[in-house]
């Protein structure tokens, strides 16, 4: 589904992603770990056009390249970021339905003239499912900001489901969540997973991550260094030194 | 109460000409604010909703007013006409001053954008069809349906049905899907991206849509005020309309109009002795609000309703 092919980044002198190849399958929960400054997130960041890169990044078959970042949704991936960029300004709700804009349609008199497409039944509708499904229900009159962190990133969870994406990229979703949040998470992943959509995971959370991934890549410096079940990363040697060993 | 109050502010404003019929002066300056008004909600929009920055506002008045004037003086089209012109002339340059707004943030948006306002006010002076340093003179009275609104009192009406319109479409669009798209943009630029909205566009259209209310001002500044000068709209008069969208409560719906009226009462009603002391006077309103009301005077009007609300709420 996403074929990551001799993807290096550069950052002035510093190599942050080095020759990268992986591949995420269909209907995986696909997981990228390393240590901090790996580079994860930067692979992340290329696919969505925000940094500079060299070699290529295939989604179904079509190379991301020359899609910007705006693009992405449309064609069907979706992601949360490592530090929260929710719409503070506005409610839950609209956090959520933000997540539509690109297939809700409107046009410059529908603008103008006070038609408010976002409450619109179909749309109301589509954004309650996902509250349910991530257990938003009872706040999406309320604002993130006053939310605790946890469910804060539920919101953004929330928004990148919303347009029913086929690959969603989550960059540290466990991160900052206390024990009962983390296990909850791990079931609306794996709920996720049941309707079809792959997952790219980033996670720091070893206990997140071997419970939930259906295959491993574990960069360090920028480069791959393993890859594998759980069963086979948690037992590789230069994994264990390079990253568990660190913790 | 939420739905009667407007149709009673309305009422209201429909008759302040027959009280000031004795001070037709009055009547001028209530015009002017609103004509401030309408500019100023632009830059309400550009900075409250969309989180962008402009020092070159006034600049638009400018091509607004003297696309119509020039219309209507050289080319001797009717007022209506000359009226969108200068709205769409004035969004042609919206998109011209808009690009640097795709690469610039903050402070080298606002240096970009002040420089933009002078290269505008500079052309203007050095043209001969917008009359050069001499400015334009005798500019005509608008015209609707045949009728010449020549006095304070006819323009009264032709202004407020103007701003009306624009704090109609101002609402609307704040709901709609664009105005969201441009709250979410202001909100995290990345999260926007991300979420598959496109930010070149919807700065650009951000950028559009104040620029055709500052020109819709300008026309009507120009053909009521009858006289235009380039150095009326430099850097001076965009900080005033950065200053009336601030103390009246920047991304608010009426704080434009409440700034304005200010403006102009402080700037034109003072005695004439203490002309030199508005500047000063301004500055120090714009200082306490910026301390005391972060949501501007509106912030007043809202504070004065929740408490009638909460009583309502006791009542029951
Ligand atoms: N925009 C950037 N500019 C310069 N250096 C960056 C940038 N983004 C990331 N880096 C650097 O690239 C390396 C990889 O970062 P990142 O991908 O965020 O790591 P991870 O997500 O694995 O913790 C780090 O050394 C980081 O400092
Ligand atoms: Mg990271």
């Amino acid at each position: 589904m996403l074929d990551i092919k001799d993807l290096s980044v550069h950052f002035g002198s510093l190599i942050a992603v080095n020759t990268l190849n992986m591949k995420v399958s269909e209907n995986t929960i696909h997981s990228l770990i390393g240590p901090n400054g790996a580079g994860k997130t930067t692979v992340f960041n290329a696919i969505y056009n925000f940094v500079p890169y060299t070699g290529d990044i295939l989604f179904k078959e079509k190379s991301l390249k020359h899609v910007p970042t705006h693009g992405l949704s449309q064609m069907g991936i979706s992601r949360t970021f490592q530090n929260l960029s929710l719409f503070y300004s506005m409610t839950v709700e609209h956090n959520i339905a933000l997540g539509l804009h690109p297939t809700a349609k409107s046009n410059i008199f529908k603008d103008i003239s006070g038609v408010n497409i976002y409450s619109q039944k179909g749309i109301k509708e589509k954004i309650k499912s996902v509250a349910e499904l991530v257990g938003l229900t009872q706040l999406l009159n309320a604002y993130p900001l006053f939310l605790p962190y946890g469910t804060q990133k539920l919101v953004e969870l929330a928004r990148a489901l919303v347009n029913d994406p086929q690959l969603l990229l989550l960059d540290e979703p466990a991160a900052g969540l206390n024990s009962a949040e983390k296990d909850y998470f791990k079931k609306i992943l794996l709920e996720v997973k049941k309707r079809g959509i792959t997952i790219l995971l980033v996670e720091h959370d070893m206990g997140v991550v071997m419970d939930i991934s259906d295959l491993i890549t574990v960069m360090n410096f920028g480069e791959k260094i393993a890859e594998g079940t759980p069963e086979e990363v948690s037992e590789n040697p230069e994994v264990i030194q390079a990253y568990l060993g660190v913790e | 109460m939420k739905k009667i109050t407007p149709i009673i502010l309305l009422i209201i404003a429909l008759f302040i000409p027959v009280f000031l019929r004795e001070r037709p002066s009055l009547i001028y300056y209530i015009n002017l604010s609103m004509i401030y008004a309408i500019s100023a909600q632009g830059l309400n929009l550009l900075m409250g909703i969309a989180g962008q920055i402009s020092l070159g506002h006034a600049a638009f008045m400018a091509i607004g007013g003297y696309t119509s004037a020039i219309l209507v003086m050289s080319f001797h089209l009717p007022f209506i006409i000359a009226l969108i012109g200068g709205i769409l002339v004035a969004c042609a340059f919206g998109v011209i001053i808009g690009f640097p707004a795709l690469r610039l943030k903050g402070f080298y948006l606002a240096i970009a954008t002040l420089a933009l306002g002078n290269v505008v006010t500079d052309i203007i002076k050095r043209l001969k069809i917008t009359g050069g340093d001499y400015g334009l003179r005798n500019i005509p009275p608008p015209s609707l349906f045949g009728f010449e609104l020549q006095n304070n009192l006819s323009q009264f009406y032709l202004v407020l049905g103007c701003l009306l319109l624009v704090i109609f479409v101002t609402r609307n669009f704040i709901k709609s899907k664009s105005g969201m798209a441009l709250q979410a943009m202001r909100d995290s630029e990345t999260g926007a991206r991300a979420v598959g909205i496109n930010i070149s566009n919807y700065k650009l259209l951000a950028f559009i849509v104040a620029s055709a209310f500052a020109g819709l001002g300008g026309v009507l500044y120009a053909h009521s005020v009858t006289y235009l000068h380039p150095t009326n709209f430099g850097l001076g008069f965009s900080i005033d309309l950065l200053a009336i969208t601030i103390i009246g409560g920047i991304g608010t719906l009426w704080g434009v109009v409440l700034g304005s009226f200010l403006w102009v009462l402080v700037r034109n009603l003072m005695g004439t002795g203490l002309e030199v002391l508005t500047g000063v006077l301004f500055g120090v309103i714009l200082i306490l609000v910026v301390l005391f009301l972060p949501r501007g005077l509106s912030e007043i009007f809202f504070r004065i309703s929740n408490r009638f609300k909460s009583k309502e709420v006791q009542e029951k």
